[in-house]
């Protein structure tokens, strides 16, 4: 085949994730951003630029700075030492550990704030040491979800790294600490690189956690964005915010690509045995148990919290969930908002699962030009972007282009399934890709020169290789889904709300009924999703949550 | 004296032994090669040693025990089989690492590299990274970042297995004099006995995670414990029955029950004792190999290239004692080498 006709393939086969990433994602953003930059009709550069200089904006600004960077720090400073110890210790339960560990990254925001109130609000166990409402609840908040990202990806790589060098590096002479220095975290470096690059995108753009922790008194660009949105309707200062958290996101995801340089973790790895636990490895288990704790605590008073009412024990709660809350809180009872849930994550799940693997294929398959190669790169890149573009932005952006003539999608059904199926996106394409492009191109040919057509060649040499990946795929985006609150709180009606938008009406309204509601609905939540999540670890796919 | 000393020393790895009951004793100054095939636990032993393992049994240097003292502490350098260089480090920064995490002065460090791939015959390449070199030149550099160490045993995991022919020749007959030059004491496996004898002093032959024999090369070499051994060592062929009792006798050695042979231990000339039918030869670019029906059956010989010889031919074979062995066990189902 000539060049041409490749990528004229490659196009075709990119067409369809192209015109929905370009559908459902560019044209909301656009729409977004030009009723900042055009607001009158006509283009207003100074007025974005005039919004930049506020002082409010500049807080937010500030605030998001120096809470990703220190969660960032801090979930690296504790994430690392669990990775090493979970993944080359040999220590009872890792398993477990290390499946509770990773539960946190997909627990709905709202969960995980609610979670954290009732630890340490007034009245909570932790209530003494005053940090309800203050930065270093959200900064907590913020490793609480982030460690586990940096124990998969650091974890994945430390796996399978190759003892030798350290082998070679002790029989020189060099003590356990050197040869830390030395040899394992130079050949760690592209991992931990791009694990702090997406911790950083992760803590930058978290928007549930900041707003139920964060409240009025401090607020970071994304929430800062919703509330420009929502409550100021100043879409100049939302726009303006947008671009710059773009601007800064797709530079983040640059700079991860080139430190990466190495490709994503392959299927093929060696096998290390584990190390027995000696006293060397004190600190790195401390920082574990550490984490361990940090990760247990909040969510064992919520289950608590929510089994307690007025001073007993009770499932009075959990029962109350049939009922649409006190104070009219809610249009129907909680256990439709369940159904809803459930109803909308299967098919989140089955769009961003196909257009996951569309996406995938087209970035594996092996490139015969460069320009071919730079055209893979930039497409790979390109269904990155969900990952650091505010929710917040994304979903006001579908309300204002999907909601009139010629797309009005705002009564489909579909619509948030999209919303959220774009979201979910980055992730799957991420489990997907490493597999696939751990499939040896010649396996195929191979497959092909011994009889196989195409369909066949792909039931015998890919099918074996991805089922399990794509299984891990559809649990990380069913639990994404299911949790997904930035988008949906935009798009979603009343009579047919989601569980976290119900749970976040319920506690914004007054009376124990409803908080308690809220509760138990948090529980039940964040325990469908962790389910879902300890099945996938089940599946032990090496490459889960690599980015 | 004895200076490393290894005592019923075993390694398991999840209840599979690996190796059993290992015993070694090696004088300062000389190298000890153990010899076995792959998968017989040699590089496991040598992990062992280099403190990488856990094992039960012990290890001691000049008499004192190193069970309790990790690997960094021991002083024993260990070179990979593929070298295992720093890729982000150049020749120079891998070579002088031992040196720069001892805290040496920066200019004692300079001068020592220098000295040292002076020693391994790479002046000039201080500069280069691992990645820009051949697999021969890595495995200098990775020889003289072992020496750097100064180590008191330098342990060698078949350093030139990974190498093609020619270089492996040519390295193992370099690897002696460096070895002497520096006066270290080493151990060092491999699975050939030919790089074996070209660099060791001592030789320990193992199989199946034991060791089967050990002492100085020449002993071993003179009285391989078993044919399986007597194989492994580059005998060809091992006889036993009455073809042995025949050879022993013709070559005038002591009798034995079985004998191991190289195949030039019968060599065509026209005194020569022993008659006999050529039924196959073979041309090597040393000499021609034979294949000889002769009363104590098909026996391996060679002669030299100007004896032009076809199948058919009556020739006389002389029988060279120094390169046979008589053995003490019989020869169970010991399969010729493939020489």
């Amino acid at each position: 085949m000539t060049t041409t006709r490749r990528l004229v393939a490659l196009a075709a086969t990119a067409v369809i994730p192209l015109a929905v990433l370009g559908i459902f994602f560019v044209l909301p953003v656009a729409g977004m951003l030009s009723k900042g930059f055009w607001p009158d009709g006509h283009l207003d550069l100074g007025g974005v630029l005039d919004v930049l200089t506020r002082p409010e904006i500049r807080r937010a600004v500030w605030f998001t700075v120096w809470t990703s960077t220190v969660a960032t720090l801090l979930a690296c400073a504790f994430g690392l030492p669990a990775a090493y110890v979970l993944h080359r210790v040999a220590i009872p339960g890792r398993i477990w550990i290390r499946a509770i560990l990773v539960v946190p990254f997909v627990l709905p925001t709202v969960v995980v704030g609610v979670a954290f109130e009732i630890l340490i609000g007034d009245g909570g166990p932790l209530g003494f040491l005053h940090l309800d409402g203050s930065p270093d609840a959200i900064v907590a908040g913020l490793v609480f979800f982030n460690a586990a990202v940096v124990i998969r990806v650091v974890g994945g790589a430390w796996e399978s790294l190759d003892p030798r060098p350290a082998e070679a590096a002790a029989a020189l002479g060099a003590s356990p600490h050197q040869v830390l220095r030395d040899v394992t975290l130079p050949a760690l470096r592209p991992a931990i690189v791009s694990a702090a690059t997406v911790v950083f995108l992760f803590c930058a753009t978290a928007f549930g956690i900041v707003l139920t922790l964060g409240g009025l008194r401090y607020s970071s660009v994304e929430t800062q964005i919703y509330l420009l949105t929502t409550d100021l309707l100043d879409l100049q200062g939302a726009a303006a915010l947008s671009v710059l958290q773009l601007s800064v996101v797709t530079a983040l995801l640059l700079a991860a690509a080139r430190a990466r340089r190495t490709p994503d973790a392959a299927v093929a790895r060696s096998h290390v045995r584990l190390r027995r636990l000696t006293r060397g490895d004190l600190p790195a288990l401390a920082a574990t148990v550490v984490l361990l704790l940090l990760v247990v605590g909040p969510i064992a008073s919520l289950v608590v919290e929510s089994l307690r009412v007025d001073g007993a024990w009770s499932l009075a709660n959990y029962r109350a969930l049939q009922t649409p809350g006190s104070h009219q809180a809610l249009l129907v009872p909680v256990t439709e908002a369940v159904v809803n849930s459930l109803r909308i994550a299967v098919d989140a799940t089955w769009m961003s699962l196909l257009l996951g693997l569309s996406v995938a294929t087209v970035v594996t398959r092996r490139s015969r030009s460069r320009s071919e190669r730079r055209l893979r790169g930039v497409l790979d890149g390109l269904f990155m972007l969900p990952l650091g573009v505010s929710a917040v932005t994304l979903g006001f952006g579908f309300l204002i282009t999907l909601g009139q003539p010629p797309l009005d999608l705002r009564d489909s059904p579909l619509l948030i399934p999209v919303a959220q199926a774009l979201v979910a996106l980055p992730l799957v394409v991420r489990v997907l890709v490493p597999a696939l492009s751990g499939i040896d191109d010649r396996l195929r040919q191979a497959a092909a020169t011994l009889g196989a057509s195409p369909t066949r060649a792909l039931l015998v040499v890919d099918l074996p290789v991805i089922w399990k990946p794509l299984l891990a795929a559809a649990g990380f985006a069913f639990a994404c889904s299911l949790g997904e609150f930035g988008a949906t709180s935009f798009l979603v009606r009343d009579d047919r709300p989601t569980l976290p938008v119900v749970i976040f009406r319920l506690i914004g309204h007054p009376g124990d009924l409803n908080y308690g509601m809220a509760l138990a609905g948090s529980v039940v939540l964040g325990g469908t999703t962790a389910l879902v999540m300890l099945l996938v670890e089940r599946l032990r796919v090496p490459s889960v949550g690599t980015f | 004296m004895t200076a490393l000393s290894v005592r019923d020393l075993s390694v398991s790895y999840d209840g599979t032994p690996a190796v059993v009951g290992a015993d070694l004793a090696l004088d300062e100054g000389r190298v000890l090669a153990v010899l076995g095939p792959s998968g017989c636990g040699k590089s496991t032993l040598l992990r062992a040693i280099a403190g990488l393992e856990s094992t039960t049994g012990t290890v001691s240097w000049q008499g004192h025990d190193l069970s309790a003292t990790p690997t960094h502490r021991r002083g024993f350098a260990l070179m990979f089989q593929d070298g295992q260089l720093f890729s982000q480090l150049t020749v120079a920064g891998n070579v002088g690492y031992p040196l720069r995490i001892r805290r040496t002065p920066r200019a004692a460090t300079a001068a020592r590299v220098t000295e040292l791939l002076d020693l391994v015959g790479l002046s000039g390449f201080a500069d280069r990274l691992p990645t820009t070199l051949s697999g021969g030149e890595r495995q200098r550099v990775a020889l003289a970042r072992a020496l750097a160490a100064s180590p008191r045993l330098l342990l060698l995991d078949e350093p030139l297995s990974a190498l093609d022919a020619g270089l492996r020749q040519r390295l193992a007959d370099d690897l002696r004099p460096i070895l002497v030059e520096s006066g270290t004491t080493a151990v060092m496996v491999t699975h050939d006995h030919e790089e074996a004898f070209a660099v060791a002093d001592d030789l320990a032959v193992m199989r199946a995670g034991r060791i089967v024999q050990s002492g100085p090369i020449a002993d071993v070499w003179r009285a391989p414990v078993d044919p399986e051994t007597a194989l492994f060592l580059g005998y060809a062929r091992v006889l036993d029955g009455p073809a042995a009792e025949g050879l022993v006798e013709a070559a005038g050695l002591p009798r034995a029950p079985a004998v191991a042979m190289r195949r030039s231990a019968l060599t065509v000339a026209d005194d020569g004792p022993l008659a006999g039918v050529v039924v196959g030869v073979r041309t090597t670019p040393g000499q021609l190999r034979l294949v000889v029906d002769t009363v104590l059956g098909e026996l391996d010989a060679v002669a030299s290239l100007d004896h032009r010889l076809v199948p058919g031919d009556a020739v006389h074979l002389r029988v060279d004692a120094s390169r046979m062995a008589g053995l003490a066990g019989r020869s169970e189902g010991a399969e010729p080498a493939l020489d």
